[in-house]
């Protein structure tokens, strides 16, 4: 009963019914605001920006402060989802998944459904998540608790066997691509000794590589691995990023419905979601992927995704907000904070003298309080998914606008997103390095979400592994739990391999490899496929080297994971040699169809375009190196406007003062971003 | 006519050097580069000295904070001392024990610890180790005369909680078992409330700060078995102190050094420096400035409100004792390299 009363009275104080309760809901709407740019924007971080909205609360009541910053806090994720799906962008770095599935919608001219369907269910994932915040409540306590290390590990080992699902159909592809993104994982300091692992310390000198002791940046690596290969298509297709009519495909109420149609698949990512906000450490980065992965699994028909999959859009959108809710437990239940937002927003607790811990679960104490957080979750998620609702149809239109006015802002935005990531250019080259992989991969038709799924549980599985190993000895092997979630792990693999050859035996009779119609322009020779997987074995034979001469001698602990990982990597590397080989050895010898496109007279043209647009693309990264962000925003913009788009020139300098002032006034002027001074003038001291 | 002109003129001679000292800071933005990320406690820390600091500088510029979150927060280090411009616009927040790199050679230090400007500390803080109470040991010495060594955490080696247990193996002989790879502090504390492991290190700020902690001490969950200061806290009175145990058992010369070379990093505290080029009117105007926020009534106020401990350290201090710590004997240096599983 008392929970109920404390449910209640929680609801009234953030509601605009009582004079408390408006000032609440105020600053709640500001809060919104705030967070529906944070979320909008790549580049604007949603912790970076709780701690800058921090020292206003000071003369706000609790509920208010906490409508203020958890309102702004619960909705990045849901407005992130927009620049993901509109522009293949990633708008935050939880919602960047949402690109593999949302961003080809919009290109078939869909972006309206896939927002309806990502604002649905990112709705459904924070009522989903603010309930189980609510239920959890009573039982936070056993329920962090009951995850040790070993367990971690285990859950951790669960998500890995996702990634055959996620391989498209080319299994060994897909699980190197997996293997690759857990070694990516590896690079930096290793968890345990602290002994450098692959920062190039030969090669690069010592200030790249202390860069790289942090290991390498998962947003970095998406916006490179998704948007590059996006901005290319974009201007090699000189269209807009709809393809198609848009709206033909049914627009935003589509997607609504969509939700409900799978509405099972909602709520489990919703439930994944929250419980891996729960462990402590990890969030909505790594929840997005395990959910969309988790999604790919679940369905009968794997082939659509990455093509437009509107279920790939559902899990993810759902996951990456529901993790808010379950975030805040082990900070509400034992003053612990679990993440960085949940860190800052544990110094709001203690401005408002507030002691996060039991007490926010004594009924006479803070219960109602705590109450409020389920609420504000709640209900600054109907607020903005309403607002969005109001301008999504005009939103998806975007889509229609013609590439060369989008290009240069988006070329802008990823080096934003990347530099923001540490405040730093090594993200930036981290971009285009991973820009390059992810244009390949594509091109050679290698599946980028197992990447991904390795790179988000490479550092847990290795970390807790040995955790796990130092605090038990081998004894953890038999803990009940690990036990449990092993018969799951069995299960999994039992089940994707039954899967595997179902479809085998389903597609045998079907003609060979009947194409579906490539979402990007193929412009290498199918030569070059062989030559590809040929770098991954290379690759992998140096990271064996590396791994035997350079990390073993120094310590034989950091040396275990690469080791395991890197010799079924090089296998299964060959074997995507063979493959291919094989696969051009059949095209030459004329058994399969000539390649349609190498014969079209548009080629020429293509490559050319294709050409500019990678020079653009490094002329804008060297813009900025040498004139900094603040002049090489409207000076690259207006050069590629008015030369590379063809625009006129008005259009060419309005456009592009605009967006050098709109970045000068919001990065620089208001936000302070430490933007280094373009080496261009350091070189003849224009200032000093 | 021209006796008021020349009186203006000579007022204006007379205000000029004033003038000059607000001209530096005058309408501009000084930095404070932070080596960790939002939201951490050193950010913490930076943001509300951020808010004080500017009054109490001629010209009362503002201030913002940057997070440079890398290398254990070597990056800033790198940057503030060789790469941001020595004027005076930019100051930084590092790791008290960045010169422990220092002096294991390091390649990848790229600056003189005794070379920065030391502005001075808002807090310094001892060590203490906690131990869960439903465990056998119940003083140091059940630690040093335990079968089974209790199970402590650390997240990687060179960090407080894996040196501190370290240096008391050396010091007076304890054993622990550390289990390295814990990513953070909260992820620690869980592992020992889940009995995981048993024992952390770290500073008694912490311990007095976390709400965690205050549950704990109510509960009777955990306690401390020893604080690493040369005198005892006044909060822990009855808590004897790594300095008397290394006299009761008789510690040697080289031990005692060791410990001095490690433990300086607690004075340090959360140090404020900047580049060593600025001029030293600027340097000068810092550090004052630094040490009046310190004493600042707002400022006070607000840490005591977010629950951060002020007990400053002036910047002489830092400098004196920054100069001392990098000249440290061979054997020193070795041991302390072993100590650091380097």
């Amino acid at each position: 009963m008392e929970y109920i009363e404390a449910l209640y009275n929680a609801l009234i104080n953030i509601l605009p019914f009582t004079s408390q309760g408006q000032q609440a809901f105020f600053f709640m709407l500001v809060g919104v605001f705030i967070g529906f740019w944070v979320g909008i924007l790549p580049g604007l971080g949603g912790a970076a920006t709780l701690a800058l909205m921090l020292p206003f609360i000071y003369k706000m009541d609790p509920t208010t402060a906490f409508a203020f910053l958890l309102g702004a806090n619960a909705v990045t994720a849901t407005t992130g989802d927009i620049t993901s799906i509109l522009f293949g962008v990633p708008g935050e770095g939880t919602t960047a998944s949402t690109i593999v599935d949302g961003h080809p919608m919009a290109k078939k001219g869909e972006a309206g459904r896939a927002l309806g369907a990502a604002l649905m269910s990112s709705l459904v994932g924070a009522i989903f998540g603010a309930f189980v915040l609510a239920a959890a409540i009573p039982i936070a306590a056993p329920l962090v608790l009951s995850i040790g290390s070993p367990e971690f590990f285990m859950l951790a080992i669960l998500g890995i066997t996702f990634v055959g699902s996620l391989s498209g159909g080319n299994i060994v592809k897909g699980l190197m691509a997996g293997g690759l993104g857990l070694m990516i994982s590896i690079i930096g300091l290793d968890p345990i000794r602290g002994v450098p692992r692959f920062t190039f310390e030969g090669i690069l000198g010592q200030g790249p590589s202390i860069f790289l002791w942090d290991g390498i940046d998962l947003v970095a690596v998406t916006i490179g691995l998704f948007a590059i290969p996006e901005i290319i298509d974009l201007a090699v297709k000189g269209t807009s990023i709809a393809r198609e009519q848009v709206g033909k495909l049914g627009g935003v109420m589509e997607g609504v419905k969509d939700t409900f149609r799978h509405w099972w698949l909602v709520l489990k990512c919703s439930a994944l979601g929250a419980y891996v906000g729960l462990l402590p450490g990890v969030g909505g980065g790594t929840a997005q992927w395990v959910a969309y992965a988790y999604a790919v699994q679940s369905s009968p028909d794997k082939e659509r995704f990455g093509k437009g999959a509107v279920e790939g859009v559902l899990g993810p959108g759902a996951a990456n907000n529901s993790t808010r809710g379950g975030d805040l437990i082990t900070t509400v239940a034992f003053g612990i904070p679990s993440s960085v937002s949940t860190a800052i927003l544990f110094g709001a607790f203690l401005i408002q003298g507030i002691v996060p811990g039991p007490d926010m679960l004594n009924p006479a104490k803070h219960l109602t309080l705590t109450f409020s957080f389920v609420w504000i979750i709640i209900v600054a998620n109907i607020i903005t998914v309403a607002a969005c609702f109001l301008f999504l149809n005009p939103l998806a239109k975007i889509t229609k606008i013609r590439g060369s006015l989008l290009i240069p802002f988006l070329l802008v935005l990823i080096y934003l997103g990347g530099f923001t990531a540490k405040n730093s250019f090594g993200d930036m080259i981290m971009v285009l390095i991973f820009g390059a992989l992810g244009w390949l991969m594509v091109q050679f038709d290698w599946q980028r979400p197992p990447l991904l799924v390795g790179l988000v549980l490479g550092t847990i599985t290795e970390r807790n592994f040995w955790i796990s190993t130092q605090a038990y000895g081998a004894a953890w092997l038999t803990h009940p739990g690990v036990l449990i979630i092993g018969l799951f792990i069995v299960g999994a693999i039992v089940y994707s391999i039954s899967q595997i050859l179902r479809e085998k035996r389903k597609s045998r009779p079907a003609v060979p490899e009947a194409a579906p119609e490539p979402e990007i322009v193929m412009l290498s020779s199918p030569i070059h496929r062989p030559i590809f997987a040929l770098f991954f074995v290379a690759l992998f034979i140096y990271v064996l080297r590396e791994t035997f001469y350079e990390i073993q001698p120094m310590e034989e602990r950091a040396a275990l994971f690469p080791m395991v990982l890197g010799i079924p990597c090089l296998a299964l590397a060959l074997l995507a040699f063979g493959q291919e080989f094989f696969y051009i050895l059949r095209r030459t010898t004329g058994r399969t169809d000539p390649p349609a496109i190498s014969s079209s007279p548009e080629l020429g043209a293509i490559r050319r375009r294709a050409v500019s647009i990678v020079a653009w693309t490094l002329g804008f990264f060297l813009a900025i190196w040498l004139l900094g962000f603040v002049i090489a925003v409207p000076v690259a913009s207006f050069l590629y406007f008015r030369f590379a788009g063809g625009e006129k020139w008005p259009i060419s300098i309005l456009l592009s003062l605009a967006a050098g002032v709109f970045f000068y006034g919001l990065f620089d002027y208001f936000l302070h971003l430490p933007f280094p001074e373009g080496v261009v003038f350091d070189w003849f001291n224009l200032f000093d | 006519m021209k006796a008021i002109l020349v009186a203006v003129l000579f007022l204006a001679l007379l205000l000029r050097p004033g003038q000059a000292e607000a001209d530096v800071y005058q309408g501009k933005t000084v930095t404070i580069i932070t080596g960790t990320s939002a939201g951490s406690t050193y950010d913490t820390y930076a943001r509300l000295v951020a808010q004080h600091l500017g009054k109490h500088l001629p010209g009362s510029p503002s201030f913002v904070v940057q997070n440079m979150p890398g290398g254990g927060s070597m990056i800033a280090a790198n940057f503030a001392y060789g790469v941001s411009k020595p004027d005076g616009l930019t100051i930084a927040s590092i790791n008290p024990a960045l010169y422990f790199n220092q002096l294991a050679g390091r390649k990848e230090v790229q600056f003189d610890w005794s070379k920065f400007n030391w502005l001075g500390s808002p807090d310094r803080s001892d060590h203490v180790l906690y131990m869960r109470t439903d465990t056998p040991y119940k003083t140091i010495h059940d630690v040093r005369t335990a079968a089974n060594p209790p199970k402590c955490t650390a997240t990687a080696t060179g960090t407080t909680g894996h040196y501190l247990p370290k240096l008391l193996e050396e010091t007076i002989g304890t054993k622990f078992h550390i289990i390295l790879g814990y990513p953070g502090g909260p992820e620690m504390d869980l592992a020992v409330e889940r009995n995981e492991a048993q024992c952390r290190a770290f500073t008694t700020t912490a311990w007095f700060g976390g709400e965690l902690y205050r549950n704990w001490r109510k509960d009777g969950f955990a306690r401390l078995l020893i604080q690493t200061g040369r005198k005892r806290d006044e909060r822990l009175p009855d808590l004897p102190s790594l300095y008397e145990l290394m006299d009761q058992y008789r510690t040697g010369e080289n031990d005692r050094r060791l410990a001095d070379v490690v433990l300086a990093s607690n004075i340090f505290g959360r140090p404020y420096v900047a580049p060593p080029g600025i001029s030293p009117d600027q340097a000068r105007m810092l550090r004052e400035a630094f040490a009046k926020t310190m004493a600042d009534r707002e400022f006070l106020a607000e840490a005591k409100r977010r629950n951060l401990e002020i007990k400053p350290a002036a910047g002489e201090e830092l400098e004196k004792l920054a100069t001392a710590i990098v000249v440290q004997p061979p054997e020193v240096v070795a041991r302390m390299k072993k100590l650091l599983g380097k």
